[in-house]
C-alpha cells in the first residue's frame, strides 16, 4: 500500500512531530508510515483523515499485489 | 445471570490482563535492578559464601528485567504494540527452541566427550527465563531501531 502522507503534510505545512501530536501517535510512527515501513489501523487512518480533512483513499492507496 | 453478559464481564477482564502495563518510569526502575544484580551477581564469589545469596540474586535479575519487559514506552502507541507483540512472539519461539534443544546438545557433546553415563540434562527455570526475557528486550530494542 502507497500513501501520499508526506505530501498532505507539506500542504498543511505541519511537521511529523505536530501530526504526531495531533493523532497521539509517536513521531517515528509517521515517519514509520511515509516510508511504507507500517500500515496503520482503521483508526488510525479516520484520524489521519480527520487532520486532512479528506477520505483516507485519497491519501491511502492499494498497490498490485495488496 | 445470562450467557452474553458472561461473556461481556469475562472480555471486559481478559481485555484488563490483556492491556496491563507498568508506566514508562519504571523502565529505569527495572534497568537499574537488573545492572545492579547482574554487578552483584558477577562479584558474588567474592561476596557471598553461601549459594542461598547468589540464587537470590538471580530472581531479584530475572524481576528487574520482567518489570523491564511490562513498562510502557514513552509514547506506547500501535506501532510500539505491535512490534512488542513481535518480539514476544520471537523470545517465546527463541525460548522454546533452546530449552528443547539444550539436552540434545548435552547428549550430542557426551556421544563425542564420554564423562561417564551420558546424561539427558534440562534447564534451570533461571536460564528458561532469563533466555526468555532477554530475547524480548534485546528483539524490541532491536525491532524499535529497525521500524523507526
Amino acid at each position: 500500500m502507497k500513501n501520499r502522507l508526506k505530501v498532505e503534510r507539506a500542504i498543511l505545512d505541519i511537521t511529523q512531530d505536530e501530526l504526531a501530536r495531533r493523532i497521539g501517535v509517536s513521531r517515528q510512527t509517521i515517519n514509520s508510515i511515509e516510508k511504507n515501513r507500517y500500515v496503520p489501523s482503521t483508526v488510525l487512518a479516520l484520524k489521519l483523515s480527520a487532520v486532512f480533512g479528506k477520505p483516507v483513499n485519497e491519501f491511502f492507496m492499494l498497490e498490485e499485489g495488496d | 445471570m445470562s450467557t452474553n453478559s458472561f461473556l461481556d464481564r469475562e472480555r471486559r477482564s481478559v481485555d484488563q490482563i490483556k492491556r496491563f502495563q507498568l508506566p514508562h518510569s519504571f523502565k529505569r526502575i527495572g534497568l537499574i535492578v537488573s545492572v545492579l544484580a547482574l554487578i552483584v551477581l558477577f562479584a558474588s564469589s567474592a561476596l557471598f559464601e553461601s549459594a542461598f545469596y547468589k540464587e537470590m540474586i538471580k530472581y531479584v535479575l530475572l524481576f528487574g528485567m520482567l518489570i523491564i519487559v511490562l513498562a510502557k514506552e514513552q509514547i506506547e502507541d500501535e506501532r510500539i504494540a505491535q512490534l512488542r507483540l513481535q518480539a514476544f512472539r520471537f523470545a517465546f519461539v527463541f525460548g522454546v527452541i533452546m530449552t528443547l534443544m539444550q539436552p540434545f546438545a548435552h547428549l550430542f557433546v557426551d556421544l563425542f566427550a564420554p564423562d561417564g553415563e551420558p546424561v539427558f540434562a534440562e534447564k534451570s527455570n533461571f536460564k528458561v527465563l532469563w533466555y526468555l526475557l532477554a530475547m524480548q528486550i534485546f528483539y524490541f530494542e532491536y525491532l524499535k531501531k529497525l521500524y523507526r
